[in-house]
């Protein structure tokens, strides 16, 4: 008796999500987003929704269709998050800016094409080895050409504009996939190569790099990230417990002799003394998110859309107060949730280099959100990053499906073959 | 492997931060969203400046004091009521912080934290507030005050219910003379923005004697047979207290008839400091009142360090000790009321959008001032003022209770004239009113403040007498 | 229709909220609650004192010092990050992390990697210890487009000694004989000992007329008998646990 229950619990317990019943459900939310943004006519064009809404929804089931029911993956979680925050993201972008609709659906599907690329990459440990050089050495230079032809964007040198504005990157969310893929090693190699110099020094040039654009939040980040890798790698927290006092106290010298660099964070827990000058963004944020209540006001009903970069720096705030504080909640607890799962799988993985990646990719993500969440809401200073996912932007969205790729990749069962090791 | 798994362990903590981050996130959402979502700046509410989404204001009668329409806020036709009742209504811009527009301004606009402003929205206004006061009554009491400054208050002193609040000086809300207001040097407009009645406090002056003699009712036993003499002013301690006139010996009535100061100072001597003390405790002075959401001003009767003059001129309502006419409509209340003061109340109910109605005003009993014996000795002090001194005929088929005041403000001889106070109440069963009357600088009690409350409470007859 | 837009609009802001809760915390729970499946890849047997160890991972640092996986402090020899044993596609395959005294595999020392086999004998320094792959590993190049296998209900036999798992197909051959499926270098075993295999009343071991003889929970087997879960087949001083 007791057995057989301790048999059913462990069943249970291991069992992921059944994807197709929750895929109808998101299907059935986007389709009632997509009539809420039609009936409130935000979006003016019925055709560019039915398209945004109907290619987004294909290729949803088609990615499912081919992952579940041609390559037999079992677990889901981390696609139907992505796809469902994608999903607010593409909404709201569609709903607030009915112009660049098709511009963020492209962003979307290549995001989803990096996270295919980059599971397929993933695949074979001894190709990811051989990347690891190139990509180090890539995104050095991909700082570097920013940091010499970019563009200033709100006080930050962080974008690459080619062909008159057709195309623009933001190299600094390319680059935090490029960072965690140099970061994460093999135990093999780890073991080889004790020190961490090497690292040390790639981690020093692209965030000196970035403290040099201006781009603080990306930085920090960046030193986060760095700071998560470098103790998985060598658990050597005398090394880190130097690096950090010495980030804080450049960090302090900084502030001290670059006052227009503390400047920037003078507001930070006075945004209501400043509420028309530079804190306005936030207290609009603050005013409209709680005018939402805990269910929102419905998409395209909202007031904070009117103010600037409402769906990038504010996204935060607009998902409050459309969608409802409830969901704006849930949403950020799946940031934890990966989190939770890749310490969970660090030890089952199959290669150090996975365990390192998933974990770095889930607190980087979760990094990034608390940066944007708190930073807009003034409980910690404001950086004005985006949030993973839901902020409108290409080479964000790129980023963020890139570096769930390393953590889908955590689990042995994303790829058949390692599945099958073991048969006789 | 199962190192590397060890020092993922540590992520935990950025986690559980995040989670704690979350919560707190939450709190502050939670416990600042009333203030937040209320901010001029929130553009679903406000625009410029103004607050629109607010629900309709009625009196007790259901005329509309102040509604939207056509995305304004529009008040009464009538400039009178729009003068008179501006204090209870307040203004949409927060100037006037105890009027209803600004201190029911959640329940107004109906924002609840869990529905947002979506009911607002929805319905294009928020919640229906219904007033206590009588609109026709309030311009009636501003009218008397004439070029006054003061304020009446007419309170049901059985249920509680607040029929007529006034303040003046006011202004029409329709056309703000904000100018005027701003250059100011006259003085007409003094504190234009505090409503007098809740916010204000004023030396009691004589209607404090009501006071003396409860606690003198209570601690002294053979007051009533007490013959004091009066020579025009009472020496203590080498100062003295002045009187009005040289009354003679006379007695306890008699002395609360004419407001005989020698004799209260003496009374009070008498009394001592501690025994005066507790009536005035009891009676809810140096304590904190709310009128709904309102706060009333602070009663303060403080002689910890007075002297025994001091405690003299204390006895008669003078020293530091200051009123708020609300406040003494209550204690007025109570004495009428056998005792038992009742809570008053401004806002009757309110009534959401869909016409449910979600508040309603009910009659709560206070503070026990007075015992129902000393109330009833009170009550018959009061009348026999009436009856006695001031004369029937001032308050005509009124059977009216009540006592006079002219608090001196200054003690230089050609100063600002005193105030002038009355509190009263009406004994007929069917007139179950009590009121009080502040007029600034007015000059005498009863040449001044008695006619205002004559026409008020005529005016109260008339609408609720049978 | 008008109704049902006024109703749709009040109605659909609960529908979103009670939708995305519902999609989110399911994804967030399944995640906070999935757990990796433990299970033996492999074990290393120490010959100087048949102690095993069991592996647990696709990578395994070995060495002295306490932070590796598998921590051999009492061996001077060792280094202190000595070596690395790790599944790959290809199979096992020992590393080794420049140590000072080298990795040896059957008595070869290695360069820097060598792939290993079942029942090789790797030396660190004096440690010398015997592999055995668990089942995992071996290259199932021609299993490719097959069905996928749930291993926790999939019929095993369970080495009572170590607890390692075998895994069963079709048909499984015990024996002393090299081809078997599980070969038992055993006196008292012979060539061909004991067969399970699959029928239509589902699985049976027979016993291939031997002169010691296969029992099955303690009774001597005549012929063939079915098999159920718990069931214990006992061949020479090998005892199994059948587990379905």
């Amino acid at each position: 008796m007791k057995e057989q229950k301790k048999k059913k619990r462990r069943k249970s317990y291991r069992k992921p999500v059944k994807w197709p019943f929750l895929l109808l459900m998101m299907t059935v939310f986007q389709i009632i987003c997509a009539l809420q943004i039609h009936m409130n006519g935000t979006q003016e064009k019925t055709t560019t929704l039915v398209v945004v809404f109907a290619v987004y929804i294909t290729v949803e089931w088609v990615y499912f269709l081919v992952c579940g029911g041609f390559l037999h993956r079992k677990s889901f979680e981390i696609e139907l998050i992505a796809f469902f925050l994608t999903g607010i993201g593409l909404t709201l972008t569609t709903s607030v800016y009915p112009d660049k609709a098709y511009t963020q659906l492209a962003a979307v599907m290549l995001g989803i094409l990096v996270f295919s690329v980059m599971l397929w990459i993933l695949g074979d440990i001894n190709r990811v080895t051989k990347l690891r050089m190139p990509v180090a050495i890539l995104a050095v230079l991909a700082l570097a050409v920013t940091l010499v032809i970019g563009t200033d964007i709100n006080g930050a040198k962080n974008w690459i504009i080619l062909g008159d504005g057709v195309l623009s990157i933001q190299t600094s969310e390319l680059v935090k996939v490029a960072f965690v893929f140099v970061g994460a090693a093999t135990l093999e190699y780890l073991q080889s190569t004790r020190s961490l110099t090497k690292y040390i020094l790639f981690a020093g040039v692209c965030i000196g790099c970035l403290f040099l654009m201006r781009d603080f939040g990306t930085a920090l980040i960046f030193f986060f990230t760095f700071i998560v890798m470098a103790f998985l790698r060598s658990g050597d927290i005398k090394t880190l417990f130097l690096i950090c006092a010495t980030a804080v106290l450049g960090g302090a010298g900084v502030l001290t002799f670059k006052p227009h660099v503390a400047k920037r964070f003078e507001t930070y827990r006075h945004v209501w003394e400043n509420a028309t000058g530079s804190g306005y963004q936030q207290v609009q944020l603050l005013i409209y998110s709680v005018s939402g209540g805990l269910f929102g006001l419905g998409i395209g009903n909202g007031k904070l859309r009117y103010v600037y970069a409402a769906t990038e720096d504010l996204a935060f705030g607009m998902v409050c107060e459309e969608f409802g504080i409830i969901i704006a909640m849930t949403v950020l607890l799946t940031f934890v949730s990966l989190v939770v799962y890749s310490i969970r799988y660090a030890r089952a993985a199959r290669s150090s280099f996975y365990s390192i990646a998933a974990l770095a990719a889930s607190s980087l993500l979760l990094f990034q959100a608390a940066l944007h969440v708190f930073g807009v809401t003034d409980l910690l200073p404001w950086t004005g990053v985006t949030l993973p996912f839901i902020s409108r932007g290409g080479s964000s969205m790129m980023c963020c499906w890139g570096l769930a790729a390393f953590i889908k990749a955590i689990d042995v069962h994303t790829y058949k073959r390692y599945d099958k090791i073991g048969q006789s | 492997m199962k190192t590397l798994s060890r020092r993922a362990w540590l992520l935990y903590i950025p986690a559980v931060a995040f989670l704690a981050g979350l919560c707190i996130l939450f709190y502050t959402f939670y416990t600042n969203a009333d203030n937040w979502s209320m901010r001029k700046a929130n553009r679903h509410l406000y625009t410029s400046g103004t607050l629109i989404a607010a629900g309709n204001i009625t009196d007790e009668t259901g005329a509309i004091l102040a509604k939207t329409a056509d995305g304004k806020r529009q008040y009464n036709e009538s400039r009178s009521i729009r003068t008179a009742t501006l204090h209870v209504v307040g203004d949409a811009q927060g100037f006037i912080a105890t009027g209803v527009q600004t201190s029911y301004k959640d329940e107004l606009t109906g924002y609840t934290f869990a529905n947002g402003i979506y009911d607002i929205k929805k319905y294009g206004k928020g919640n229906d507030l219904q007033l206590a006061v009588n609109a026709e009554l309030c311009a009636e009491a501003y009218k008397a005050l004439g070029n006054n400054k003061g304020t009446v208050g007419v309170m049901n002193y059985r249920t509680g219910q607040l029929v007529c609040v006034t303040s003046k000086p006011a202004y029409d809300i329709q056309n703000r003379p904000s100018q005027d207001i701003a250059n100011d040097k006259t003085g007409e407009y003094e504190g234009v923005y505090l409503n007098r009645f809740f916010s204000g406090v004023y030396t009691p002056g004589s209607t404090f004697k009501v006071i003396t003699s409860a606690s003198a009712i209570d601690n002294i036993a053979d007051i009533d047979t007490q013959k004091l003499k009066c020579t025009g002013a009472h020496t203590i301690d080498g100062g003295s207290v002045k009187c009005l006139g040289k009354h003679g010996t006379l007695g306890f009535e008699r002395a609360l008839n004419v407001s005989c100061n020698s004799f209260f100072a003496q009374v009070a001597l008498q009394l001592g400091t501690e025994k005066l003390t507790a009536t005035t405790d009891a009676l809810g002075f140096n304590q904190n009142f709310t009128v709904g959401k309102i706060r009333l001003a602070k009663s303060t009767f403080d002689l910890s360090a007075a002297s025994k003059l001091d405690l003299g001129w204390a006895g008669i309502g003078q020293y530091t000790t200051l009123v708020n006419p609300c406040h003494m409509l209550m204690i007025v209340g109570a004495i009428a009321n056998g005792g038992t003061s009742v809570q008053p109340y401004l806002v009757k109910s309110i009534t959401n959008q869909t016409g449910k109605t979600v508040l309603e005003a009910k009659t709560e009993a206070g503070l026990q001032m007075f015992s129902a014996s000393t109330a009833k000795k009170l009550q018959e002090l009061l009348r026999s003022n009436v009856e006695n001194y001031y004369g029937d005929s001032k308050f005509r088929k009124l059977e009216m209770c009540g006592k006079t005041g002219t608090a001196e403000v200054s003690t230089d001889e050609g100063g600002d004239k005193p105030h002038a106070w009355f509190v009263g109440f009406s004994q007929r069963k069917d007139l179950p009113y009590a009121i009080v009357v502040v007029v600034e600088n007015g000059g005498g009690g009863s040449s001044v403040a008695i006619p205002v409350a004559n026409k008020t409470m005529q005016k109260v007859a008339e609408l609720y007498g049978k | 229709m008008d109704a049902f837009l006024t109703q749709f609009d009040y109605l659909v802001r609960y529908v979103l909220t009670a939708f995305a809760v519902f999609i989110l915390l399911r994804c967030v729970f399944s995640l906070f609650r999935l757990r990796p499946r433990r299970e033996v890849m492999a074990t290393l047997t120490n010959l100087a004192d048949d102690s095993e160890i069991e592996i647990e991972n696709w990578e395994t640092s070995i060495g002295r010092s306490r932070s590796c996986d598998i921590a051999l402090r009492k061996y001077n020899t060792v280094s202190r990050f000595h070596a690395v044993l790790a599944l790959r596609k290809e199979g096992w395959f020992i590393f080794d992390t420049e140590s000072k005294t080298g990795v040896y595999v059957n008595g070869e020392q290695i360069r820097r990697s060598q792939q290993i086999a079942d029942g090789d004998t790797i030396a660190f320094g004096n440690a010398v210890m015997k592999f055995h792959s668990n089942g995992y590993g071996v290259d199932s190049e021609n299993t490719e487009g097959g069905e996928v296998t749930d291993f926790t209900n999939a019929a095993r036999l369970v080495n009572l000694a170590d607890n390692s798992a075998f895994y069963l197909r079709t048909s499984c051959l015990i024996g002393r004989g090299r081809h078997c499926n599980i070969c038992l270098p055993m006196r008292g075993i012979e060539d061909e000992h004991a067969e399970i295999y699959m029928s239509r009343d589902g699985w049976m071991v027979a016993d291939l007329h031997t002169q010691s003889g296969t029992y099955l929970n303690g009774e001597l087997v005549f012929g063939a008998y079915a098999l159920y879960d718990g069931d214990i087949i006992s061949v020479g001083e090998y005892s199994f646990m059948f587990r379905e």
